[in-house]
């Protein structure tokens, strides 16, 4: 057997302390289409961010080409034939489709500047081939995300790269768009070209790849063909389940909390639709209740909670409070209404990193805490302290600043800057993702008793216990819209599953 | 209860204590009341634009204008107080002659406000149509005259002392307090800290951003109109052409010395008031001591970018 | 051509060939080859600072130190006059090339803000350029050649300070357009990580743009120095921004990314009629707008320009 064109063995990486990749293997053979899976935080950006050079490995070998090498910087891995298209489009918009595609390798004239002509030639040669067809003088940025996206495949494919990495690549493509894209990989593969496909869409996992290597907490925990695979043996091996032991240690603290029956109506959403990737959603939630929001990455789910939040304006629909019609143009007139939105995104939306734990706790509260402008310090400090023990947030004291607090303490000075409101409806999106276990029940039993007191939950997951035995209700959204709403209790791993995946293009 | 103090902070006071101590031991006549009143004069308007330059860099922005608001108010002042109708009237005209200019002030701040709140222009842009018209607007309100006058009421806002020591120098002091006061303990400090910090977190916490940048824009051109009238009151006269020119230097210079970080989400109000001592006081010390005076520029720029790379190191 | 006049900045070459005619139309010597000539003898100085701009805020960085570069450059090509216009005018240069090394040195190096690191820059420049001319205007050598750049005409016409600054305007031109320097330049400014990701050198035009942006302002000093005679030390206030009002003018946007060098110039140069104008308007004596009036008509223009882009962008975006 050939030695293989990529071969990554034991790779180890940690962020300030906090390991992201164990021990992280990946082999891919000459002209193979592979991909990675693993859940959120299992290290598959951190192993790719490596490969590309965008990180230095701790510790491990890369093996390329046979010869053990050292990619010091996305420069030096282009040079060694690595393109890379990643999740979060790395084109310059303000700049020309020719542009993009040449940027940094461009033809020169004999005179030693730019060849335009020949630029373009190049940048219709590669787009013909990928059947797009577009005015390659005009701005990128100007072209939908798809496009931007093929020019980037395009951009790879034009370097004459012996390995494409492909980071979600389809997350923004319609099936049509989907099924050029295939075709695009197809050629590449023909061609001896390697793929590296990265997808949490299963199918397209099994429609495009040969190989596949699974990653878990940092670990590749398996690798194999595809052809011997089921759609279930790779979720069963990404989410690390097929033991009885783990089942039980990933139990919830959101379990058992009593449905609260035929209380009133909370919040009701109507058919409602953003510009957004939100197409149409209904939900209804009850005061008591909690109601999982599930699906697949780039499903409507984050989207449906910044509609709700009064951050993205409607297109279609209404949203009813407490039978009520209303138009919630702001968070600020969202928040007036009794909703809280704890953002999955922490960092950018989330916490103030130079305001202190007191701070920042009180945030959202704080017009109710000012009287004549000025903030009732007293009372706020009261509160604080009750929320500090009552969360078990661990902190030198209240005015620490939040930056220096660990990601866990983090968001639960966040989780009771929205408990500090009283809430009507709360809005959670990935509450617990990122935070370590303990934190993560904790969070959960904070939730939960919440709800016990009337407040209403929105809850976002990609970890199905935490929706299986937390939610009373899950709605379950595909491509921008609610598709259906199944009732616990009697809800199963294998149901929501297949109600997730159900009708994915196949 | 614990009020943590700023590291930089103790830097500073640390760097201050050092060229006062050399003061002492070096420069002669130092330890003496006409030294500090001079200082103290100097540094006062200095710290008064500064202040507001940091509330405006703690919301993540810039103002370029504030020496041209400083020419239009001090512009201003005369033309109300030597008109007829003053001159009738005495002490409504001695008010209209505070308060119309900082009101003038206040509008050209609502001004940029609106364009970088409101039109999402960046602030460096927004603030040099000011910048670049402000002084021209005051040029011609004044017809490019230079406009002397004896009103002892009014110079006395530049010349008077109080305890020995100049009003401006009691007023930078106390609007130092106001201004940390209410960074503190009010709503709009808490407000502008987290605009500054991270705007799209203020925004999904129900914090009214653009009102919290107006508010901080406004606040800064009537702090900047304030120090204008103090520009005049100190010479008796008013030249459109010259008052307050450079001062947005100054005061970025100030506020960066005294721990801003452009990035924004910090006002250390009273780091402020230190850097623009600092900055003042290492001027005096090179000049009292025969350095001349324009090597105290590239002294300056030095602390400055000294300053600059401290903050950069701490971020990381 | 259109390639030439930069793509989609259409409106400021309209606006500079109206002002152009209104100008013609309405006063008698506007069209004279002394107007003209003293025109652009003034405003090559402003063409040429304006054009290191440009190239520093396509990458979305910002040099505030041109102006007192430009007088530092001013002085030490004074100084040096009596050598002759050979070593006087890369001596100038070349205390401008320093300065810029200085602020990419600080940026590229250092990771300082722009902002704060050419602030630095340009209280450090003012404080050598009145050290070295001890604080007053410096005399230039009348005996040597060196006022010939800027005080002799070609034809009678056209200043060599213009003809040299157009030199300038066309190598940042070259490079912008046809170089993978200039690319890598715009790339920085429209997406810096994304640069980095592409692979793209972009520490070196970091460095190149302070540098060349540096350049500039020593050329704009030399052609004060030798146009009015002196080294002026105090001159130069408020030129890095009349130049950062040139650049956005001419459509460049502050976030970097975008703009075009030959779009700058009519920015720049649109600047500069507005003042003429006044001027002519004044002459002409129907009614009269002092001359304090051209800093507030900059200010409503710059002002109209900047509600325009805004626009522009608010569409662009919702896009």
């Amino acid at each position: 057997m050939t030695e293989p064109l990529l071969q990554m063995t034991g790779i180890t990486k940690s962020f300030g302390g906090v390991p992201a990749l164990v021990d992280g293997n990946l082999s891919i053979g000459q002209g193979e289409v592979h991909s990675i899976v693993g859940q959120n935080g299992a290290g598959k950006s951190t192993l790719v961010k490596i490969l590309t050079g965008v990180y230095r490995r701790d510790g491990g070998t890369v093996r390329w080409q046979g010869r053990e090498v050292d990619l010091r910087s996305p420069r030096a891995a282009q040079a060694a034939g690595i393109a890379t298209i990643y999740q979060e489009l790395t084109l310059v918009p303000q700049r020309t489709v020719i542009e993009n595609i040449v940027l940094g390798y461009e033809p020169l004239t004999r005179f030693g500047m730019i060849d335009w002509r020949a630029a373009e030639r190049l940048t219709r040669a590669v787009l013909s081939r990928f059947g797009i067809e577009l005015d390659p003088h005009r701005a990128l940025g100007s072209y939908p995300t798809a496009i931007q996206q093929l020019v980037a495949i395009g951009r790879a494919a034009s370097m004459e790269a012996k390995l494409v990495i492909m980071d979600e690549p389809t997350s923004s493509l319609d099936e049509r768009e989907v099924e050029v894209l295939f075709g695009v990989i197809r050629a590449l593969k023909d061609a001896g070209t390697s793929v590296i496909y990265i997808s949490h869409f299963l199918d397209e996992i099994f429609e495009v790849c040969d190989g596949v290597t699974i990653l878990r907490d940092g670990r590749t925990v398996g690798a194999g063909q595809i052809a011997d695979l089921t759609k279930l043996d790779l979720i069963a091996a990404m989410l690390g389940r097929s033991a009885e032991d783990i089942r039980k240690a990933g139990m919830t603290e959101l379990a058992g909390s009593a449905r609260a029956e035929g209380d009133e109506t909370v919040l009701e959403a109507r058919g409602i639709a953003t510009d957004r990737r939100l197409r149409k959603l209904d939900l209804k939630l009850r005061a008591g209740e909690i109601v999982g929001l599930a699906g697949l990455l780039g499903s409507g789910r984050t989207e449906a909670a910044r509609a709700l939040f009064g951050m993205d304006r409607l297109s279609a629909g209404e949203v009813r409070l407490a039978g009520k019609a209303v138009l919630l143009d702001s968070p600020r007139a969202a928040i007036a209404a009794g909703l809280g939105f704890l953002s999955e995104d922490r960092k950018t939306e989330g916490i103030i990193p130079d305001l202190s734990v007191r701070q920042n706790l009180t945030l959202a509260l704080l017009p109710r805490l000012t009287r004549m402008g000025v903030v009732d310090e007293a009372r706020e400090r009261r509160i604080v302290e009750s929320f500090i023990k009552a969360l078990g947030i661990k902190t030198a004291d209240m005015d620490q600043p939040i930056r220096e607090l660990s990601g866990g303490n983090q968001q639960k000075v966040l989780l009771g800057r929205w408990l500090a409101i009283e809430p009507r409806l709360l809005i959670l999106d990935e509450p617990t993702r990122g935070v370590d276990v303990g934190a993560k029940r904790e969070i959960q039993a904070i939730i939960r008793s919440r709800v016990e007191k009337g407040c209403a939950v929105l809850l976002i997951s990609s970890e199905f216990e935490e929706l299986i035995e937390g939610a009373h209700d899950i709605v379950v959204m595909q491509e921008g819209r609610s598709i259906k709403r199944l009732s616990n209790p009697g809800v199963t791993e294998d149901q929501l599953i297949h109600a997730i995946a159900s009708g994915a293009p196949a | 209860m614990s009020r943590r103090f700023d590291p930089r902070l103790t830097g500073l006071l640390i760097g201050l204590s050092a060229l006062i101590v050399l003061n002492i031991a070096v420069t002669p006549n130092f330890l003496n009341m006409q030294t500090l009143a001079v200082n103290a004069s100097q540094v006062a308007t200095i710290a008064i634009v500064a202040l507001g330059m940091t509330l405006v860099i703690a919301s993540g922005g810039i103002d370029l204008s504030v020496g041209s608001v400083m020419a239009v108010a001090g512009a201003l002042a005369p033309i109300i107080f030597l008109s007829g109708w003053a001159l009738d009237n005495p002490g409504f005209g001695l008010a209209a002659s505070f308060v119309l200019p900082l009101l003038a002030a206040a509008c050209c701040g609502l001004f940029n406000g609106f364009l970088i709140a409101k039109l999402g222009v960046q602030p460096i842009i927004a603030t040099l149509i000011f910048f670049i018209s402000g002084r021209g607007i005051a040029q011609v309100l004044t017809n490019g005259n230079l406009q002397t006058f004896t009103n002892p009421d009014f110079t006395w806002l530049g010349t008077g002392r109080v305890l020995g020591l100049p009003v401006q120098g009691w007023i930078a002091l106390a609007l130092t307090l106001v201004l940390a006061w209410m960074v503190r303990k009010t709503i709009y400090g808490r407000y502008l800290l987290s605009v500054g910090g991270n705007e799209r977190a203020a925004v999904m916490a129900g914090v009214p951003v653009a009102r919290v940048k107006i508010a901080t824009y406004v606040i800064t051109a009537t702090l900047a109109g304030l120090a204008g009238l103090i520009v005049v009151a100190i010479n008796s006269a008013s030249d459109a052409a010259r008052i307050g020119q450079l001062m947005e230097l100054d005061a970025i210079a100030a506020a960066v010395v005294g721990g801003a970080a452009l990035s924004g989400g910090r006002a250390p109000i009273f780091g402020t008031l230190l850097g623009a001592i600092f900055i003042q006081l290492m001027g005096y010390t090179l000049i009292a001591n025969g350095i001349s005076d324009e090597m105290t520029l590239v002294v300056t720029a030095a602390i400055i970018a000294i300053a600059v790379w401290l903050q950069r190191g701490r971020r990381n | 051509m259109r390639k030439v006049l930069g793509r989609g900045h259409f409106a400021v070459w309209a606006a500079l060939v109206v002002l152009i005619l209104v100008g013609v139309l309405r006063y008698d010597n506007f069209a004279s080859a002394y107007n003209l000539s003293s025109f652009l003898g003034y405003n090559a100085m402003f063409v040429v600072i304006s054009v290191g701009m440009c190239l520093v805020i396509m990458t979305g960085g910002i040099d505030l130190s041109v102006g007192t570069v430009a007088a530092l450059a001013s002085v030490v090509a004074a100084l040096l006059s009596p050598y002759g216009l050979v070593v006087a005018l890369p001596a100038g240069v070349g205390a401008g090339l320093l300065a810029g090394a200085l602020n990419a040195t600080m940026i590229a190096a250092l990771r300082l803000p722009p902002f704060m690191a050419t602030l630095a820059t340009m209280l450090a420049a003012k404080g050598i350029a009145l050290r070295l001319s001890d604080n007053r205007a410096v005399p230039v050598d009348w005996t040597s050649d060196f006022t010939a750049l800027g005080m002799n005409k070609v034809a009678n016409l056209l200043p060599w300070t213009i003809l040299v600054s157009l030199v300038v305007v066309a190598i940042a031109w070259v490079i912008v357009e046809r170089t993978s320097l200039g690319r890598t330049v715009l790339a920085i400014g429209g997406n810096a990580e994304a640069a980095h990701l592409m692979g793209l050198k972009t520490r070196r035009a970091e460095v190149f743009v302070y540098l060349f942006s540096g350049a500039c302002a020593g050329f704009a000093g030399v052609f004060l120095a030798s146009g009015y005679g002196a080294g002026q030390p105090l001159e130069g206030a408020g030129w890095e921004l009349a130049a950062i009002a040139a650049v956005v003018v001419g459509g460049t946007l502050l976030t970097g990314g975008m703009g075009s060098v030959t779009a700058t110039v009519a920015g720049a140069l649109l600047f500069g009629l507005v003042f003429t104008l006044l001027n002519f308007e004044n002459g002409r004596g129907t009614f009269s707008l002092s001359a304090d009036w051209q800093s507030v008509i900059r200010g409503l223009f710059l002002l109209i320009v900047i509600l325009l882009q805004a626009r522009l962008t608010r569409l662009a975006s919702k896009n």
